[in-house]
């Protein structure tokens, strides 16, 4: 037995991109002879290896090679060069139902798809209780699959595909099947299940990703972006996602680093505890960056603060600087938890009916917030400038991602779920 | 290479019950839906035997050939080249017709020919059942020889197995294989002497018949069944026919396994 369970070296994906079929054979069967493609590289240069009983999430934005990387890891594609290997069992999970043939019984459907995966007939007798009990499908289990609704369809392929009971699992967007029980029961399910296997999961869906997975690659452009912690991967992956929607607007430098001194001079008159302030990096931004936030000051009583506690005002200053005058500008926050899943937040075009200008230069914005009663952990506080004067519907100029982290206490009191909601009336009454 | 080979063959047999599945589902699902169901694999031989009777012993008047009344000969020989024809045809396309499986899912695909040579012989084994009863009928006197069939029957599935590799690999990068396959059964039907004897033809023109491998499985049904001649007193024809065999055979596996890491790439 090896160490790990997933192990990748070097691995490439070319795919030759060829005008004419026939060329690709002439070239696989004579292979001296000329070369008639042009290549592209799906994947490029991947190093990976997956301890065993892992949960590892891979994510990044269309086109940036996750698919190709599972299918690679599964061995349905061969790499170009390098090497891949598997140590266990593996089943690959990527679309649900591939062997269906709709023609034929629910009963027979799922012996052929188990077999397929490897398992004997006697395996799939021992199994077959739980795969239907699973599925909630009842007595349609021995109905043609073309009479089933497109839910009971997913559910029987979910629960014929995870009945294998490999040491490795591959999953590719297969989560979100059926309605909110059945992926309850299916997210309860991969719990459960993580504790024992190794498993492999592309996703866009990050609230998944960061419940299940110990780890995240952000894949880009078929290179890996990041291997680590699964937070910081989430947190780089939706700043990816932002670029994106502004990668087409030309890129705008930001400004220096340093305020300018005759700037600093004059916020230091109305702003006596200037010392306090962060500088927002590069790195941290996201948006079309026609304004950034350039520096930050994220205080509770005048004082930079660790913990916060229900009920405590939070005052936000941020300093704001503007390429070009805007004429409807909207800020807002976020404040997010360990794992990267937003709790709450809110921006100004409900508190202002009007939404304010935004100057060309150097601006300074205060806004502040009572700190609800949520559960004790880490949080982390994202600030964004937005350009238009709808709540849903505006142009993202900044977002300054995860700038200040700090916890939330609770002494004393007991969260029921991720805050407290309470209880408005309550009236007991005897029934005679 | 060699231990490449070897796997190759290994994984067939390692998914034995995977095929015997897939080709029972396969043979199912041409009659799923249908009343009649698997009876019409016994109808469409009666019928077509019933006319070819009709045409060529009452209307025709063709003669007896080798003894034999005409239909038992003719059905003696189309027998083995409809399997063939069936197999060929039905496997140029089978990797295709998987493609959901070869991308989705981690799958053995050399065992689709081999699936379709399963499912075919079900269709093969009613016809002959059918040639069986009318010899019977024409009260041919019944012989050992015609177990000889099953050795014939092997031929018949390797020479197949090592075309259908070859030509379901191709067809995944050349959809023309299969207009070009369908062409080269039709003229391969009267180019064979399946409808006509081969004696008909000078000796030279008969040595040139001879090539064709599949002619060495029709005549051998027919000397199983008919004329009751073993199989080793045409020792030349069948070392020929052997190791014409074996290079299309390992041709083809060699094909089908070089081809198919790139077929997810192309489906």
């Amino acid at each position: 037995m090896t160490d790990y369970a997933i192990s990748l070296r070097d691995v490439k994906k070319k795919y030759c991109l060829y005008t004419r079929n026939s060329h690709r054979v002439l070239e696989m069967l004579l292979p001296f002879g000329k070369t008639y493609h042009t290549p592209f590289f799906a994947v490029q240069g991947i190093n990976l290896t997956v301890g065993r009983g892992e949960t590892v999430g891979i994510i990044g934005r269309n086109g940036s090679g996750k698919s190709t990387m599972l299918q690679l890891i599964c061995g349905i594609l061969q790499p170009t060069s390098g090497s891949v290997s598997i140590s266990g069992r593996i089943s690959a999970l990527l679309e649900l139902g591939a062997g269906f043939n709709p023609e034929f019984t629910g009963r027979d459907n799922v012996y052929l798809t188990t077999s397929i995966m490897g398992l004997t007939k006697e395996e799939t007798d021992s199994r077959f209780e739980q795969i239907a009990d699973f599925a909630e499908i009842g007595d349609f289990i021995d109905q043609p699959v073309k009479m089933y609704s497109s839910g009971m369809f997913v559910r029987l392929a979910f629960a014929t595909a995870i009945s294998v009971d490999p040491d490795i699992l591959i999953v590719d967007e297969a989560l979100a099947v059926g309605d909110i029980f059945f992926q309850q029961k299916c997210m309860k399910y991969m719990k459960q299940m993580m504790e024992s296997r190794t498993i492999v999961l592309v996703s866009h869906d990050m609230h998944a990703v960061s419940n299940l997975c110990d780890r995240v690659i952000v894949m880009e452009n078929g290179r890996k972006l990041f291997d680590g912690e699964t937070a910081e991967g989430i947190s780089l992956y939706t700043r990816l996602v932002h670029n994106e929607l502004f990668s087409r607007q030309e890129a705008h430098p930001a400004p220096a680093q340093r305020i300018p001194e005759a700037v600093a001079a004059q916020i230091k008159q109305v702003e006596a505890d200037f010392g306090e302030w962060l500088a927002v990096d590069n790195e941290a931004r996201g948006g079309a960056n026609e304004v950034i936030i350039h520096h930050v000051s994220v205080t509770k009583e005048g004082v930079i603060f660790k913990t916060v506690q229900a009920g405590e005002t939070v005052l936000v200053r941020m300093l704001v600087w503007a390429k070009r005058p805007l004429q409807e500008t909207i800020f807002g926050y976020t404040v997010k938890d360990r794992v990267g899943v937003a709790l709450f937040g809110e921006n100004s075009v409900s508190l202002l009916a009007v939404p304010p200008q935004l100057p060309e230069g150097f601006s300074l914005v205060r806004f502040s917030f009572r700190w609800p009663e949520v559960y004790s952990q880490e949080y982390t506080l994202t600030l964004g400038i937005g350009e238009g004067s709808h709540a849903f519907d505006h142009t993202i100029q900044c977002w300054a991602h995860n700038i200040f982290s700090f916890a939330a206490v609770t002494p004393g009191r007991f969260i029921h779920g991720m805050f407290n909601n309470a209880i408005e009336s309550l009236t007991l009454t005897r029934v005679p | 290479m060699i231990s490449d080979i070897r796997s190759f063959f290994q994984q067939i047999w390692q998914k034995r019950r995977l095929i015997l599945l897939m080709a029972r589902r396969e043979v199912v699902s041409q009659y799923v839906g249908s009343g009649l169901g698997s009876f019409w694999m016994i109808i469409q031989p009666v019928v077509m035997i019933t006319v070819f009777w009709f045409v060529f012993s009452m209307g025709f008047k063709v003669k007896p050939t080798n003894d034999a009344p005409f239909v038992v000969w003719l059905t003696a020989g189309l027998a083995p080249w409809f399997l063939f024809s069936n197999i060929i045809s039905g496997s140029a396309s089978v990797v295709v017709a998987h493609s959901h499986l070869i991308k989705k899912t981690i799958f053995t695909s050399q065992i689709l020919p081999v699936i379709k040579i399963c499912s075919s012989l079900v269709a093969h084994g009613v016809f002959v059942v059918i040639l069986f009863l009318l010899i019977l009928l024409q009260s041919v006197a019944v012989d050992w020889w015609y177990l000889q069939v099953l050795y014939y029957l092997f031929c018949l599935v390797v020479l197949a197995l090592g075309i259908s590799w070859f030509l379901s690999a191709i067809y995944v990068f050349i959809r023309d294989i299969g207009q070009i396959v369908s062409v080269v059964l039709q003229v391969g039907f009267w180019l064979t002497p399946i409808f006509w004897d081969i004696e008909m033809m000078p000796s030279k023109v008969q040595f040139i018949l001879k090539l064709n491998p599949v002619f060495y499985i029709i005549q051998g049904y027919r000397d199983s069944f008919l004329a009751g001649i073993p199989f080793w007193h045409r020792p030349v024809y069948s070392m020929y026919f052997w190791c014409c065999t074996a290079v299309l055979f390992f041709l083809g596996a060699f094909v089908f396994r070089n081809l198919k890491p790139q077929f997810s790439d192309v489906l």
